[in-house]
């Protein structure tokens, strides 16, 4: 009857066709290829079977990765035996130094991940959907379930954090003589 | 002009969350500060780094670890009681359980936001009818549940109200009706002897995941099977008793 339906063989393959997008931001989030590829993978199951509650298909990208975020949830739930989750994502840190960091420092894609590694989840995730995903900063409020200004203000320690860390990286580096002047 | 521009607006700036006035006004200020173009450029840089960083993620490899949390017992138990109790408000004489799962299953498709705002308000406890739910293989808990529910008997039949409990046993719950894991056969079949109305009911998916893993479940003598730990909560709930999870 609706749209959706008619579009429904389609849904399917557009929702696997998400496969790499996925891990790539799983990845981001837990930094563990197994746990990365099991998130996929159960998110995309979920997704797949929920394909009938989807009603606009132009909000596909948004509803998966807010299943991917809420099967993340779940598997830290089982991990840590937290109760509440929403106080770990503000305040946990996941490593204290990852096996990135350890193994090649002098990569810069491995120090970006350590260091990405080292912030608290929730800004992890907000950082990621933001850099990664390119989501509206309501899409990813939507996605995480919080407010617009969480995700600013994640994204704004987030984003201060990496560049305390990662500027002397990064290629063009102008702004670094007038902060060692200043 | 002269307001301090913040950290957050220079971040939507460069993730374009601005408007076109705001964004205008920030590319003049930009324009005439050089330390606020380096902040920018900073910014951006990193946003790039990040970009490069997971450019290329590695291969995924795949782990066992997915069966932790394939069935999430606290997201399954809640949507499934979210489930039974918008049935049962909608459904007061519907009481065939097939045709629960059936309407459930039209019901999502045709009313995919019923999950959500179900209240729990104006549920009336039937303190009569307990049912426990225990999916930990902490003998800790089996203990405390088996000591709840001797208080529970003991406390109803002092007062005249016999109360009938059923406890429901999944996941690694299962472990306490499995008679060559559970430390307490002896006592569970005592309060079965002594409680008519105590039961104890096994989640049959919980026994099938076992078995495939290998392992060989034998369950205490008297103890049912239920296809499936959820939908008897649902299913119980539904016919108005109380649910508590160990």
């Amino acid at each position: 009857m609706n749209l959706l339906h008619l579009l429904g063989l389609g849904i399917g393959t557009q929702i696997k066709e998400r496969r790499d997008r996925l891990y790539r931001v799983a990845y981001a989030w837990s930094h563990d290829r197994a746990m990365a590829d099991d998130l996929v993978q159960e998110a995309l199951a979920r997704g797949l079977a929920r394909m009938h509650q989807l009603r606009d298909v132009a909000q596909l990208d948004s509803w998966l990765f807010k299943i991917l975020h809420n099967c993340w949830r779940d598997c830290l739930r089982c991990q840590k035996d937290f109760q509440d989750v929403e106080d770990m994502e503000d305040y946990l840190y996941a490593h204290d130094e990852t096996p990135e960091h350890i193994n090649s420092r002098n990569q810069v894609v491995d120090k970006v991940r350590a260091a990405v590694a080292l912030l608290p989840i929730g800004q992890r995730q907000v950082l990621t959907l933001v850099d990664l995903e390119e989501f509206s900063y309501n899409q990813v409020a939507d996605i995480l379930s919080i407010p617009v200004g969480t995700v600013m203000s994640r994204l704004c320690r987030g984003r201060q954090t990496l560049q305390n860390s990662l500027i002397d990286l990064a290629p063009v580096s102008k702004g670094i003589a007038l902060r060692i002047v200043k | 002009m002269n307001t301090e521009i913040s950290n957050a607006q220079l971040n939507a700036f460069i993730d374009n969350e601005l408007d076109v006035a705001e964004k205008d006004q920030l590319f003049t200020r930009i324009q005439a500060d050089a330390e606020l173009a380096n902040q920018v450029c900073d910014l951006r840089a990193v946003k790039e780094l990040v970009r490069h960083g997971y450019a290329e993620p590695p291969e995924a490899t795949h782990s066992e670890w997915v069966r932790k949390f394939t069935i999430p017992k606290s997201l399954a138990a809640g949507v499934m009681l979210a489930l039974g109790l918008s049935l049962g408000w909608m459904m007061h004489d519907f009481h065939q359980a097939d045709n629960n799962l059936q309407f459930a299953q039209n019901q999502s498709k045709t009313q995919p936001n019923n999950f959500q705002l179900v209240s729990l308000a104006g549920v009336t406890e039937d303190t009569h009818k307990l049912l426990m739910h225990i999916d930990s293989a902490d003998p800790a808990k089996f203990k405390a549940l088996l000591d709840d529910i001797d208080a529970l008997t003991q406390h109803q039949a002092a007062l005249g109200q016999p109360i009938q409990v059923e406890v429901v046993a999944s996941h690694s719950g299962l472990g306490m009706l499995r008679t060559d894991v559970t430390p307490y056969a002896q006592r569970i079949s005592e309060l079965e002897a002594q409680h008519p109305n105590v039961k104890f009911v096994a989640c049959n998916q919980s026994i099938q995941r076992l078995s495939k893993t290998g392992v060989k479940v034998n369950l205490l003598p008297n103890t049912q099977i239920t296809p499936n730990a959820t939908e008897e909560i649902v299913h119980r709930l539904h016919d108005g008793w109380s649910y508590i999870k160990v």
